[in-house]
């Protein structure tokens, strides 16, 4: 019993432990650094003067629950679980249109890949995904981050 | 009610059998909690269920240290079947708006480990002779 016992409090010691997050790693890191301070104003007046789909996609981001896992400064989404999504200005509307619909296609290296959802493309409208990444878009900047109307 | 408070001694195979149940708890709480610390904590609600997970397990256990063993039963079984509901959901559609994908490995040893305890809590109640209602008959004089 006295043996037992001992096996308990070691278990009870190794939860405090890992509730004190000693010893218990990071979360995953961005390949890219988070964005400049002036970048960010500037994907916020992106985001602000983008137009109702750019407006549309950053309700849709927020009620997906993306910002669960994923950062974009602008929005304070502060996500860790998968890749920040404010530094993808050489991604095309098109290619955020596919790591939505198509997650497990291109994972980030360090990040789980069978964490995201598949079934965007079968749950979500095709505009509402699209309207998704056009925010994104507008987030990052780059060629085409206009967001349009 | 005053039966769950009162410290109680089970048979040795009873009480291992409890303490394999409780090792299965510590599995799920320190995996939940080693998660939050690895990018769960970012997330609405659910991550400060994962801080809870293993925070209400390090107490549960200490419940059976304490020979608490009713209290034990009922905590491990809480805290089982509530995280293993709240997988199933999160995978199925969204829970608290979060939704999950598939199985990652993390994942996969909490569900074990959930699986495990209740299986491993409910047969060590049984061989302790607990059931659910009211108290035990007092043995007569």
């Amino acid at each position: 019993m006295t043996a037992l016992r001992g096996i308990l409090v070691l278990a009870v010691v190794a939860i405090l432990v890992a509730v004190a997050g000693v010893a218990m790693g990071d979360a995953p890191r961005s390949p890219d650094p988070a964005p400049s301070a002036a970048d960010v104003a500037a994907a916020r007046q992106r985001i602000a003067a983008g137009g109702p789909v750019v407006q549309e996609g950053k309700r849709e981001f927020d009620a997906e629950g993306c910002a669960g896992c994923h950062a974009i400064a602008a929005t304070g989404a502060a996500g860790k679980l998968g890749p920040r999504l404010d530094t993808l200005a050489d991604d095309s509307v098109q290619d955020d249109i596919d790591n939505i619909v198509k997650p497990r296609a291109d994972v980030v290296e360090g990040y789980e890949a069978d964490l995201m959802p598949t079934d965007y493309a079968k749950r979500i409208p095709v505009d509402e995904i699209k309207a998704i990444a056009t925010f994104i878009k507008a987030a990052s900047g780059g060629k085409g981050a206009g967001g349009g109307s | 009610m005053s039966r769950l408070l009162q410290p109680e001694r089970p048979s040795p195979a009873a009480y291992a059998l409890l303490v394999l149940a409780a090792v299965a708890v510590a599995v799920g709480g320190f995996e939940h909690a080693r998660l939050f610390h690895r990018g769960y904590a970012e997330v609405d609600v659910v991550g400060p269920l994962f801080l809870l997970n293993g925070v209400a397990s390090a107490v549960v256990i200490a419940l059976l240290v304490l020979d608490r063993v009713a209290l034990f039963v009922a905590g491990a079984l809480l805290i089982s079947v509530a995280s293993l509901a709240s997988i199933l959901v999160s995978h199925s559609s969204s829970f608290f708006g979060f939704a999950e994908g598939g199985y990652d490995a993390g994942a996969k040893l909490i569900v074990i480990a959930e699986v495990a305890a209740v299986v491993l809590t409910l047969a060590g109640a049984a061989a302790a002779g607990l059931r659910p209602g009211p108290t035990r008959p007092e043995a007569t004089a």
